[in-house]
Order: structure tokens, then sequence, then C-alpha cells
């Protein structure tokens, strides 16, 4: 009886020990990788602000791939071959009938690159804006200067999905992620993207002269005072008001954007790109990889070229090896030429660029009536391209189409998918040449299924 | 599991759903597997040698299609058909046609495994410690794996009252993966490869040691596999205690305290290494691509119960309380080298360093359970139990989430009134119910921001997950009602089993409108319903002195049922709509295959093409005892229905390479790798194909040496040897176009996972076994 009672003293006292570090207290575990949203949203520091800066940028190039790839061979300035999954040829292009619904390949539910990326974009300047308007640290005109970048961005993310889904429309109340407001109309979405460039102007104007007062990365290089911050954000909504068809809303726009007639064409803000833990350009291939996943020169933009022109020199590179080809079960493709403008990996991507702007001058010339200023800036364009100057008919329609040729090559697989956008903003979808893929070209594409399924969800 | 060597093992037991496992709360959800390993027995040490020797070939091959002139010419542009005529004219005039399935992954692989075992001690201690070498080729090209395993389990009495067991086990295992399945931008996947490459163009290495290009696909698969490593390492150790103390004993009662706890430490390496000159890294900026991955994981355990064992009356009762804490640590960290110099895998000989990937996580959990059995002379046996937990991955970690259990089996025929058990030998009616839980995801509460690099720069991106801080676990509830008899002196037996079970707050994506810049929010809305059958019949068929044959059939069926989603009706799983997917949508089983056409009518919008979930499932093993000394048993499984979306199909379409891609079945002068049904030949049900199978899962023979025969031969120095020969994945029909219709892209989730794309062949494994105790 005694080495029992010894026992269960031993017993008890081991189970004293066990509860002394009570097994039934929980830590708290807060999040061991990542700093909470909350930790931002009241009195963030200054530092702070800045990562929320820097993840602006970020968010504002994560369209680039999706839109460039996708985009560029809706509108047939380029193929993305790729072996591994067949539906880049046969959904991308339209083989066999194929039309985009609401999960389609490459956009998924959300609607991928081309939707849930640029809204993920301004959603992040949403959170930066109100981030700064909470913080003490930071004075009046850098709450300004803060807000004018953030809503320039914004006014650029948001032509993205209004182009994508068009005359389907798109919601502009975004700011509440449980009760995001109404689709509006294609038209009446542009009026609101305008409103928010316009207020991103006024932000600029209200943050005075002098630097950003935050670090931008070299994208910015030369744009990065609140004065140039606005001539980006000018720029931006030049090529918006020409959307809109408001020609001298692109004129006036453009005076106080980065145009200049007589300067580098490529001047312009960009998207940088480098080696980890940045991510290297996307859309960059080795010249003559013997891969089978690569974007390549469209046959059509090959065959429309005008001899001499330096921009197909210079942007289009012919393999020396053989052809990259994919064949699906609609047949093969052939990619003859390469992109040849990033001399490296770690090239910048211009997002808009002063050749651009000059375009856009001569285009809102000419629906102007304004043939000798639209000519004038045509052949600027037509001299750096080494193809002399403009010889055509001076009707408005021979204007249009020489300025939509211009762009096809001035332009050329843009991250935007000018070619596509201008075609159907001039009702010549028609014109985009199917022959080399049998395929169709697209409109538009339907809501992403998520937002179908969310306006179930609420009951709408 | 697999780290375990099946030699330790001394007894499997699955409790399957809630209502058996309900007493281990919070991560039953999908059953609860106790594994016991061999203990040591006093006596004479007994030491054991056994050693398997075996080969491996794929149990099947799929073929693939030859070549014409006239299929070149339809088959290729017009601008690359020269080129190709040429090929295949010289691979004809000197006859180098490769078949590269064949080259690949018809490979005889060699498999051994080799175990000893030794056991013994006295009556205060005893152990057992076993040793195991395992190492098996694969029948692809160049892979295998190896496993070393050592283990001690001691048991001793440190007094009549104390009794302290200690389980000490190694673990490593080394893995060869090879470069089969889905292939994401490497070009390096060999089935792709296969779907791609002519057998008319030869990719093996040329004599100077170089490869030839590939001219249809980005990589030279021959390259890769003579030259690129996908390997896994992994160091284990597992160590566990249980002290049991008798505190008070008396002729009908004793009370026990068996405190239990281990420690579960996993270390894993693994390595993709792909050389400068391979094809595909030519192609590439920084040629020569490394991926180092290390994870840590370390787990821990402890369990303290008070056991009460007592009568009442006639009842015996048995009555636990005890208490459990579970913490569990992750810790990974995975990095990338691109750029290198010729031959090194070290990061720093990378021009591109890069860190792709950290994780932390950290889990804690506690639980305090109750359980009273009671057993009536073996008559009524009855279990009530409730354990409460709470976890650091529920919304509120301080709330405990209680799981109660409930269980009555009636064993009729020890009841007075049976009469004799002779024909009727035993009717036990049972019912059972139980809840368990399944755990949140770790994460599932937080709103991140991430961080990421831009221009040099350091930025904060906002998730695009939203954090629920209100999620809770997900529950389930199951009743089961089940009714076993026994015959003829239980010679024959009867199972059968139906099971409710419900899944509550199911943990699904909430997802939202895109346009709000988030995607996603975890809710706990779903509820699922399986409802399912499982019958055995089981028995001596004969038994005689020099024959003895005992079967098991089984049969199971399951249905699922979404009975509210709660979040709006969406697709997942696959690879998108337009190769097939799985519809999650209410009154739907969420193993629905879907996928294009769209149709607006379906919920989800998309055509409804087949379900992945079997009709029924039925097995059967059967053991025969010939003569003492010899042993026969095989195990077959049959299937019937259940789709599988047969990607792999897809793939040799498009490369022309599927057999019998160029006959043309409707005579419409478009072969049937261009047109496969149904019209209008763009679809998704394309690839959905109905996999039903017979297969002979395992065959085994062994041979006992008859005493005598061993001690004329070998003296007293040798007890007992056994010998056999066994098959494993012997023997598979089915009209399913795949290598296996089990297969699985995607690793053993519960849904979505009948995707296949570009396996490796199962290997049909054959076995010849001794094995010797001294």
């Amino acid at each position: 009886m005694k080495t029992i009672q010894k026992y269960i003293g031993t017993v008890a006292l081991a189970a004293m020990s066990l509860f002394a570090c009570n097994p039934l207290q929980l830590d708290e575990i807060i999040d061991p990788n990542n700093p909470s949203v909350e930790s931002v949203t009241d009195n963030a520091s200054r530092e702070q602000i800045q990562f929320l800066v820097t993840g602006l940028e970020a968010r504002h190039r994560a369209y680039v791939f999706n839109v460039t790839a996708a985009w560029g061979a809706f509108g047939r300035e380029a193929w993305y071959l790729n072996a591994s999954d067949p539906r880049f040829q046969t959904d991308w292009l339209g083989q066999g009938g194929r039309v985009p619904d609401r999960s389609y390949f490459g956009f998924g539910a959300t609607g991928g690159g081309s939707y849930a990326s640029p809204y993920q974009a301004i959603n992040q300047a949403d959170v930066l804006i109100s981030a700064a308007e909470n913080a003490a640290t930071l004075s009046n005109t850098d709450k300004s200067a803060i807000s004018g970048l953030a809503k320039t961005i914004k006014g650029y993310q948001f032509m993205i999905p209004a182009n994508f889904v068009y005359q389907n429309g798109i919601r502009t109340d975004v700011s509440d992620p449980l009760n995001p407001g109404p689709f509006v109309p294609y038209e009446q979405a542009l009026d609101f993207i305008k409103s928010v460039l316009d207020e991103g102007d006024q932000d600029l104007s209200a943050a005075g002269g002098g630097n950003f007062p935050l670090t931008l990365t070299s994208g910015f290089a030369g744009f990065n005072t609140n004065a140039g911050l606005k001539q980006v954000n000018r720029a931006i909504t030049a090529r918006l008001n020409a959307y809109r068809k408001d020609w001298n809303g692109v004129l006036s726009a453009l005076e106080g954007s980065f145009m200049d007639i007589n300067g580098n064409l490529n001047a312009g803000p960009n998207h940088p790109y480098g080696a980890p833990p940045d991510v290297f350009n996307p859309i960059y291939y080795v010249p003559d990889a013997l891969v089978t996943t690569m974007i390549v020169v469209h046959p059509s933009v090959l065959r429309d070229a005008t001899p001499g022109d330096l921009r197909v020199a210079n942007k289009f590179f012919e393999r020396t090896v053989a052809p990259v080809t994919v064949t699906t079960d609609v047949g093969p493709l052939v990619g003859t030429h390469q992109d040849a403008r990033w001399a490296t990996n770690a090239v910048a991507i211009p997002f808009i660029k002063n050749e651009e702007l000059i375009l856009l001058k001569a285009e809102a010339h000419a629906n102007l009536g304004q043939t000798a200023q639209a000519i004038e800036a045509i052949n600027i364009i037509r001299n750096a391209a080494g193809i002399g100057e403009y010889t055509g008919g001076t009707g408005q329609d021979a204007l249009i189409d020489e300025i939509l040729y211009q762009r096809r090559y001035s332009l050329w697989l843009e991250p935007w998918g000018h070619r596509w956008i201008d075609a159907r903003r001039y009702n010549k979808l028609n014109e985009i040449d199917v022959s080399f893929d049998g395929g169709t070209v697209f409109t538009q594409f339907p809501h992403p299924q998520s937002e179908l399924n969310w306006d179930d969800y609420i009951g709408n | 599991m697999a780290d375990l060597n099946p030699n330790d093992i001394e007894s499997i037991e699955v409790l399957k759903g809630p209502s058996a496992a309900a007493i281990y709360g919070t991560r039953a959800n999908a059953g609860v597997i106790i594994i016991t390993t061999k203990r040591g027995s006093a006596g004479k040490t007994q030491v054991s040698l056994s050693q398997d020797i075996g080969f491996a070939t794929p149990l099947r091959l799929l073929g693939v299609d030859d070549w014409s002139e006239e299929k070149i010419n339809f088959f290729f542009p017009e601008a690359r058909r020269p080129i190709e005529l040429e090929r295949f004219r010289q691979a004809r005039a000197t006859n180098t046609f490769v078949d590269y399935e064949d080259y690949f992954h018809n490979n005889t692989a060699t498999l051994s495994n080799t175990r000893l075992t030794v056991n013994g001690g006295n009556d205060r201690t005893k152990f057992f410690i076993s040793g195991n070498i395992a190492a098996e080729d694969g029948t692809v090209r160049n892979t295998g794996f190896e496993r070393y395993s050592i283990r001690a389990n001691v048991d001793h009495k440190i007094s009549d009252f104390i009794r302290l067991g200690v389980s000490s086990n190694y673990i490593r295992s080394n893995t060869d993966r090879g470069f089969t399945g889905n292939q994401n931008r490497t070009g390096a996947s060999i089935g792709y490869n296969i779907a791609y490459v002519p057998n008319y163009y030869d990719l093996r290495r040329n004599e100077d040691g170089t490869y030839p290009i590939n001219p249809y696909f980005s990589e030279n698969p021959v390259a890769v596999t003579d030259n690129a490593i996908n390997n896994s390492v992994v160091n284990r150790f597992i160590q566990a205690f249980t002290l049991d103390a008798d505190l008070y004993k008396s002729a009908n009662s004793f009370l026990r305290f068996q405190l239990a706890g281990g420690v579960d430490f996993l270390q894993n390496t693994s390595l993709v290494y792909l050389p400068e000159f391979l094809q595909f890294q030519r192609g590439q900026a920084n040629p020569g691509d490394v991926l180092w991955g290390k994870q840590e994981s370390f787990n821990t355990n402890l369990q303290a119960v008070m056991v009460y064992n007592w009568n009442l009356g006639r009842v015996n009762m048995n009555s636990q309380v005890g208490v459990v804490r579970l913490d569990f640590k992750n810790d990974g960290l995975f990095t990338r080298g691109r750029g290198l110099a010729p031959g090194q895998l070290n990061l720093q000989q990378a021009t591109v360093q890069e860190i792709n990937q950290q994780f932390f996580s950290e889990v804690q959990e506690a639980g305090v359970f109750l359980q009273q059995e009671a057993n009536f002379e073996d008559k009524i046996i009855g279990t009530v139990g409730v354990r409460w937990d709470k976890s650091t991955l529920n919304g509120d970690p301080n709330q405990f989430y209680a799981f109660p259990r409930a269980s009555v089996a009636f064993n009729l025929a020890n009841f007075d009134f049976w009469g004799s058990k002779t024909t009727f030998s035993a009717l036990k009616p049972r019912i059972a119910y139980g809840e368990t839980a399944g755990p949140v995801a770790f994460g599932a509460t937080f709103t991140p921001l991430g961080g990421t690099n831009i221009g040099g720069l350091l930025g904060s991106v906002v998730s695009t997950q939203i954090g629920n801080t209100q999620i809770l676990p997900e529950t389930a509830t199951e009743l089961e009602f089940g009714i076993d008899a026994g015959f003829f002196n239980n010679k024959i037996g009867l199972e059968a089993t139906y099971y409710i079970k419900n899944t509550q707050n199911n943990i699904q994506n909430l997802n939202l409108a895109p346009s709000t810049g988030v995607n996603s929010t975890p809710s706990n809305e779903a509820e699922l319903e399986n409802k399912g059958i499982e019958l055995a019949l089981f028995g001596t068929v004969v038994d005689k002195p020099n024959f003895r044959w005992n079967s098991r059939v089984m049969y199971w069926q399951n249905r699922l049922n979404m009975r509210r989603l709660g979040i709006p009706t969406y697709v997942s799983g696959g690879f998108g709509a337009a190769l097939g997917t799985f519809l999650y949508a209410e009154g739907v089983s969420p193993t629905t295959i879907v996928g294009t056409p769209a149709d607006p009518g379906n919920p989800g919008g998309f055509t409804i093409w087949g379900n992945s979930q079997p009709k029924f499932n039925m097995s059967m093993v059967n053991n025969f005892n010939i003569a003492k000394n010899l042993e026969f048993s095989f195990l077959m499984e049959y299937r019937k229905g259940g789709d599988n979306i047969n990607l792999t199909s897809f793939l040799t379409d498009a490369g022309g390479t599927t057999n019998g891609w160029f006959d043309d079945d409707d005579g419409d002068g478009i072969p049937n790798g261009r047109q496969r049904p149904p019209a209008p030949f763009n679809n998704a049900g394309r690839w959905v194909q109905d996999a039903t199978f017979l297969k002979i899962r395992e065959i085994g023979l062994y041979y006992s040496i008859p005493k005598n025969t061993i001690v004329q031969t070998f003296g007293n120095s040798v007890e007992n040897i056994r010998l056999g020969a066994s098959m494993n994945n012997a023997f598979l029909f089915t009209s399913y176009q795949g290598y296996d219709p089990e297969t699985s892209t995607f690793g053993a989730q519960a849904i979505g996972n009948n995707v296949d794309i570009t396996p490796y062949p199962t290997p049909r494994r054959v076995f010849f076994h001794i094995t010797i105790d001294f």
C-alpha cells in the first residue's frame, strides 16, 4: 500500500507539472509570413506608405503578359504559340468556331490578367489612397501627390476591363468588396474613368511643384515629379479621350502631356523588369531558341509591311533556324519572326510613349477635318520609320486608314492590344486577317463567371 | 504512411467516418487510421531475415501511331512536308523507327527489399528491433527509390504497477522521380514528348555525346532522362512513448493513468536540376536551372488519460477522461538558380539566384474528452463520449467545439433465448452516431499584405483573399446502421452497413466579384452529403485438413450530394471548362464533370459530360492453404462506372501519335484523331471516358519448408524457412484509353482528381520472397 501511495504521489506530481504548462493554453498565432492589411489602415508610417506605393507599381504591371499575348492574338499582331497547351492556339484564335465563354481558357472564371489583375491594381490604389489619408506623418501635399498617382494608375487600369468586355460594361463602383456597384455601359464607364483621371490631375496640381514625395521605380524616370506625373496622367487621358471620340479632348489632354513632336518617339513611362527578386520581362524570348513556346510575329504583319520600314527591321527578327511550329487539331501555325524589341530579359516595357501621342494627335486632327495638321503628324511617324512622306488620299477615311496602318507598326504588340481595340473602334474587325489560322476575331468577352455568380449570390 | 516499413506493422485499424472516429475530434473527418507497430515478446531471442527480389514492367502500354507519306501530307503544313517526308524516308531506309513509349516507359526495373528483425526480452524488458533496406528502380527510364529504416520498440516494467514503452523509428528515403506528368513550361515531360514526336525521328544520343534537336517540342527527352535530376530525400524521425501506471487495482476494478506522447520530425530536401546544355535551357536567357527545396516539419503530441474500469452489477463499465495537446510547425524554403556553371548544382554557381518561396506555419490544438463504455456480458455493448477541441486555425482560437458520439450493438446470439449457435451463430445489429471536424486551412483568418519586388524596391500588395476571422471548423455528422451475422459456427459471416454522413460548415471559398480586386474569402456555407452502403460476405468455403479456402467479397458504393452550397455555383479542378472540369452546385454531386459547349440551362453554365464517382466497387480476396505448407491468395477489384478526364488522349491527338490516329471510322476523309466524338468534335465531352475496370491487384504464393527438411539440412540453427512469389497490379481489364483508370494527376485529393495527363504507366511488380527465422 505504501508503494501505491508513492506512485499516486509521483503521478500527481507529474500531472501537476503537466498542467503547470497548461496543455489547454494556446498561444496567439499571428501570420508569420506577412504583415496584415489592417496594419496600414490606421496611421501607417511613411515606410509602410512607401511599400504600398511600390506595391501599386507591381500591381500596375500584372496585366502585361496576358493582355500582350492574348489581345495581341485577337488582333493578329502576333501568335502566342504554345505546344504544351493547344488551347493557346485553338481558343485564343477562335478556331473551330470557338467563342469566348465566361470561364474562357487563359482567363478563367475571374477574367485573369485581362480583368481581375487590373481590378487588383485598382483595389491597391484605393487602399493606398485611404492609408495615406489616415497617415498622420504625411503632409497634405504628400497626400495629394499620392492620391494623384493612385488615380492616374486607376484610370489606366480601368480601361483594361472596359475594353475587354466592351459593350457588356464594367463595374465602376468597386471600393466595397462585399457591395460592388452595378455594371455601367461602356461609354458611361469611359466617362467615369475620365473623372478619375481628371481628379488625379487636380490632385497632382494640388501637390505643388517638386519631386513626388516617395520613391518611384526607374519606370517613372523623368516623370517622378508631381509635374511629370501630371504629364503621364494627361497622356493616358488623351488615349482615353480617343476611345471616347472626344477629339478636342484628345488635343487638350495632349497639350498637358509629355508629347514632343520633335522628341524621342520612345519617351514615356514604363514597367521595369529585372532579375529576382524582381521578375524578368515576361515577353522576352531568346533569339532562335529551339522551343515551342513563344510569341511570334503574325504573318499578316509581315506581309502588309512597307518595304524599308525601319520599324519592321527593328522590331522583328527573322529566325535563322527552323521556324516555331505548333500543330493543333485544327492544323499547324508557323512562326518565322520573333519580337526583337528586347535586348535582354531585363528591359523595361513602355506602357505609353511619345509615338502614340503623336499618332493620337494625327487621329484627332483627322477626325476634326484638320487634314494638314493630321498629315503633318503622320509624316513625323513616317519619316522616323524611313518610309517617306504621306502621298495618299486626303479624305477622312483615307487618313484614318493610314493612321490605323501606322499604329499597327508603331504600336505593334505594346501591352495593350492596340490593333484589336483600334479595329473595333472603327468597325474594322473584319479587316483582321484570320486566313493563316482559320480562326475568328472576337468582338468582346462576356462578364467573367465570378461576376455573374456574385450577382446570383446576393440575389440580383 | 509511405515512410513506414510494412514489416514493422502489427495491425492497421481503420476508423472510417465520424461515427467511429469521433473521439479523435478536429482532425477526424476523413476517418482515422491507427497503425500499431510490432512489440517484443519475452523468451528466446528470435532473428528473422527476409529478402525479396523482383522486377517490374508496365502493366499496360497504349502503343503509338505509325506514320505514312499520306499521313505526313495530311498532318503537316505544305512548307513543312518536304523535310518531314525526307525524315520519314530516311527512317524507312535505315529502319530506325523509334517507339518512344517503349523507349521511355517499357523498362524492366529491378526491385529488392531486405529486412532483418530481432525480437526478444524477459518478463521485465522486451524489445523489437528491425532494419529495412528497400531499393526499387522505376519502369520509367532512370527513376527509382531507396528507403532505409531502423526501428527499436522497447517495453520495460519499471515496477509491477508502472510500464514504460518507447518506440523509435528513423527513416531515410531517396527518390528519383523523373519527368512525367503535367509539364510546366520546362519542355521536360516525357509524356508530352511521346505525344508530339513522330516515330520516324530519332532523338537518341549521337555518337559524339550530343543530342539531336527535337523539332517537334521544346526539349529532347532522352537528354533529360540521361542528365536531369528530379530527386527528393526525406529524413524522418518518429519517437513515441507511453507510460502506464496502475493507480489502483482490485478484483473487479482498476484505475489506470496513461501518458503518451510523441515527436515526428520530418526533413525533406528536393532537387530539380536541368543542365545548361539541354535544348530548352539553351533557349532560355539563363541556361541551366536548379531548384532546391528544404522543408521541415516538427509535430508533437501529448495525451494524458485516466481509465477507470469497474462493474455496475453485471455491466462492465470503462470510463475514460483525457486531455490532448497537438502542435504542428512547418518551415519551407524553396530556392532557384538559373544560368548555371556547367555541371554545378550549388546556387552560388548560378547567374540568377532567387528565393522562390519561404513559408512558415504554426498550429496549436488542444482537446478534452470523456468516454463511457458499458458492456453487459457481451450482449449489449454501448459507448457514449464527447470531445471538446479548440485550434488556432479557427476564427476564434479559444472556442471549444464539442464532438459527441454514441453507439450501441446487440450480440443477439449471446442472449439466453438464442438457442443453438451451430447454424445461425451470431447476429449483431448496431447503430452508431458521431461528429468530427475537418480543420480550417492555415491562414484562412489572415488578410495579408504580400511582399513583391519591382525595380529594386520592396512593395506590399493587398492580398486577393480576404481572411475570415469567423471561420468555423467543418463538422461532419454520421449516422451508421449495420448488422453483422455469422453462420455455421461463424465460418461464414455477413456485414452490412448503411451510412449517412453530412458535412456542415463545409469550408469552401466564397468567390467575390473580381471587379472588387479581391477574389475570395473562406466560407462555411456549404453542406455536403454522403450516403453509402458497404456489404461484406466472408467465410471459409472449404475447411479440410489439407485444404482450406477463405474468401471475402465486398461491395461498396457512395453517393455525394451538395445539399447546400450557400455560395455561388462554380466550376473547379482539371484544366478549365474547355477540357472538362468539376461542378459545384446545389443538389449536384461535386464529382460531376462539366465542360464546353456552354449550356445556360445548366447550373454553372456548361454541358454535363460525366461523373467521376463510380456506380459501385467490388472486391474479392481469396486465401488457399494447401497441405499446411502452401499458401495461395489473390485480391481483385471491380469498379463499375466513374469517368475520367483523359487529357493524355487530347495531347496525343494533337501530336498525331494516338494509336489509330489516322484510321477513319466514319469514312468521311477526316481521320479519327481529328474528330473524336461527340460531334461537332470540339467540346470537352471528347475527353470524358468511362473508367470501369477489373484489376487483379495481388497474387501471392508462399511455401513453408517442412520442419524435417530444415533440421536435416541446417540442423537446429534455423527455425523456419518460407519461400514465396507474389505479383502486384497483376492484370488490368478495361476499355479505358489510358495507362490506368485509377489515374491521379493531382495526388491524393478527394475531389477533382480523375484527370489523366501523361502519367507514367502503373508498374506490374513481380516478387520472389525468402524469409529465414533463426
